[in-house]
């Protein structure tokens, strides 16, 4: 039964779900497109430049300033691929949120509008619809998120091998920046991110159904002010633990440390950010965790489809 | 004389044709049910059985607390206290397989089609029959490309109610089955619900289209305020009245200025 519940809710969100991949593949090749033509842009730019300067310097004026011109048209165009590239990936961004917000829709339409007279009427125990609303959300979640993943590669990758220049080459030359800890930083903060996703979906999930089953009118209303109010409470939780955190490493971490606030010794960079991404990942799973056990009781002893 | 030797399968059949009524246990068992909604009691300590093989109408005006009940029985609401088994089973997983239920209002989605409402039942529900559904939507005219947000209101609900007939429940609860139906199909969509269930089924019908339905109920139920006013079986309503049901109905419930 499970397995029926979840192709029937993979097909209902894939009418939305498949064009928004398809556009997420596309606009990541666009990406492509364009970083390799602000990277060659930039590359060429540079050696303009350098030569104009050379020429200025040997009496050639005229070559100057042809090539300044040129040097400035090329720039023109590096800039507009730049905007483009940074408009692609705003567009990636509101693809990942895309899917959550239709994820979330989905959910109320289907439990708690009239559509929630069919699913509850099926033979399948609510804990089995929950689990497969999840699922669901996991796979499309881990679809698109692959899709922006591969999109920033394409926008990054060139300006890493076709522009010595650019930011990231410009980065991984600096002394002491340990390449292995930023690809284990890289793996974390993906681990971390996609588990944080899955956690927020369940706990807009519990949102959703308890201001369904809660308010008579603007069931909507009362699930966002949920949403909000957790919101609120989960960035003071996190603020004070940050605060927590920045105290132990301070204090406990730096033994040659005499006062707490002005560490004299340099902290690893692999604790500053690998431990909060642990600790988030961490985090992820035990909300995911509480809120799926009260959703799943919400839904067998509090049901009350209007 | 010869003695008749009685089979064992004949006795079973003996029984099952009602020789032993009095003997079956309900297969609807409804004891103290309560519901409220804040400080409003949709149902007020409801008590009430109904046995196998009956088509029940649950009569009330608008606020009664019929679609409260019927809702409770399919699994949609939970109980403010009391109980309710459907054949001796608490409401659930076990009992939404045996229970076929049709609301008052459109629960597919708009975007699919009515071959694909027949193959989520299919998918879901053992006891569905998938040619029987066919067959009366072929009757109906209705074709199984159509998308159903191209369908009229009463269309679709007779797409419903042909899906929830074409399983083999042991109930069926119809909450207003006939009510956006025209005329001429009311006939149809009463004569389906009375040969479309199995054998051993019972079928409760919530509706104000009295007039339409009392002959072919066995049995009728009166509810006002959330509270049980009559219950009788028709046979004994006929021996007692002269009247209709309809006009009963009528006179029970009828406005004070």
């Amino acid at each position: 039964m499970f397995a029926k519940l979840l192709k029937h809710d993979l097909r209902s969100l894939s009418r939305v779900g498949k064009p928004l991949a398809i556009g997420s593949f596309i606009l990541g090749i666009l990406g492509l497109i364009s970083s390799i033509g602000h990277s060659l842009i930039m590359t060429q730019s540079y050696k303009i430049i350098e030569r104009s300067a050379e020429a200025y310097a040997n009496g050639d004026f005229e070559l100057s300033e042809s090539l300044s011109d040129l040097y400035s048209t090329l720039s023109f165009g590096g800039t507009v691929l730049a905007f483009m590239m940074f408009f692609i990936f705003m567009l990636l961004c509101a693809s990942c949120l895309t899917i959550m917000v239709l994820l979330a829709v989905n959910f109320y339409k289907t439990l708690i509008t009239d559509e929630g007279y069919l699913t509850f009427t099926l033979p399948v125990a609510p804990s089995q619809i929950l689990l497969s609303k999840i699922v669901n959300a996991i796979i499309w979640n881990a679809i698109i998120m692959a899709l922006f993943a591969l999109g920033t590669a394409m926008l990054v990758i060139p300006s890493v091998t076709i522009n010595e220049n650019g930011l990231l080459a410009v980065m991984l030359s600096l002394e002491g920046y340990n390449k292995m800890n930023l690809v284990l930083f890289i793996v974390l903060a993906i681990e971390s991110s996609f588990f944080s996703v899955i956690a927020y979906q369940i706990f807009y999930f519990f949102a959703i159904f308890l201001g369904g089953i809660v308010a008579k009118k603007r069931k909507l209303l009362a699930s966002a002010g949920i949403i909000v109010g957790g919101h609120v409470a989960y960035y003071i939780l996190q603020q004070i633990l940050s605060f927590g955190f920045i105290v132990v490493i301070y204090t406990y971490l730096t033994p040659e440390t005499t006062d707490v606030w002005l560490p004299y010794n340099p902290i690893d960079p692999f604790i500053i950010t690998n431990i909060p991404l642990l600790f988030s990942f961490l985090g992820s799973i035990v909300i995911s965790v509480v809120f799926f056990f009260v959703t799943k009781r919400l839904m067998t002893k509090n049901l009350n489809l209007p | 004389m010869t003695e008749e030797i009685i089979e064992p399968w004949q006795l079973e059949e003996k029984e099952a044709s009602g020789d032993n009524k009095e003997s079956q246990k309900p297969l609807v068992y409804i004891e103290n049910l309560r519901k409220s909604y804040g400080l409003v009691e949709a149902l007020s300590g409801v008590s009430l059985s109904i046995k196998p093989r009956k088509i029940v109408g649950l009569l009330g005006p608008n606020g009664s607390g019929k679609t409260t009940m019927i809702k409770i029985l399919a699994g949609l609401l939970c109980p403010t206290d009391g109980c309710a088994l459907i054949d001796g089973l608490e409401i659930g997983v076990d009992t939404k397989a045996i229970v076929s239920y049709l609301p008052e209002r459109p629960y597919f989605n708009s975007w699919m089609k009515v071959g694909e409402c027949l193959d989520f039942f299919e998918d879901f529900y053992k006891d569905f029959d998938r040619e029987i559904a066919e067959k009366m939507l072929l009757d109906l005219d209705i074709s199984t490309d159509s998308k159903l947000r191209t369908l009229s209101k009463g269309t679709k609900e007779k797409v419903q109610l042909i899906l929830v007939m074409s399983r083999r429940a042991r109930l069926y609860l119809l909450d207003e089955p006939i009510a956006g139906v025209d005329p001429a199909a009311r006939d149809y969509i009463l004569d389906t619900i009375i040969k479309g269930r199995g054998d051993d089924a019972t079928v409760i019908i919530s509706t104000h289209l009295i007039s339409d339905v009392e002959n072919v109920l066995d049995e009728y139920i009166f509810i006002k305020n959330g509270v049980i006013l009559e219950h009788e079986s028709m046979k004994d309503f006929r021996n007692a009245h002269e009247e209709s049901l309809d006009l009963r109905f009528r006179e029970v419930f009828k406005y004070v200025r």
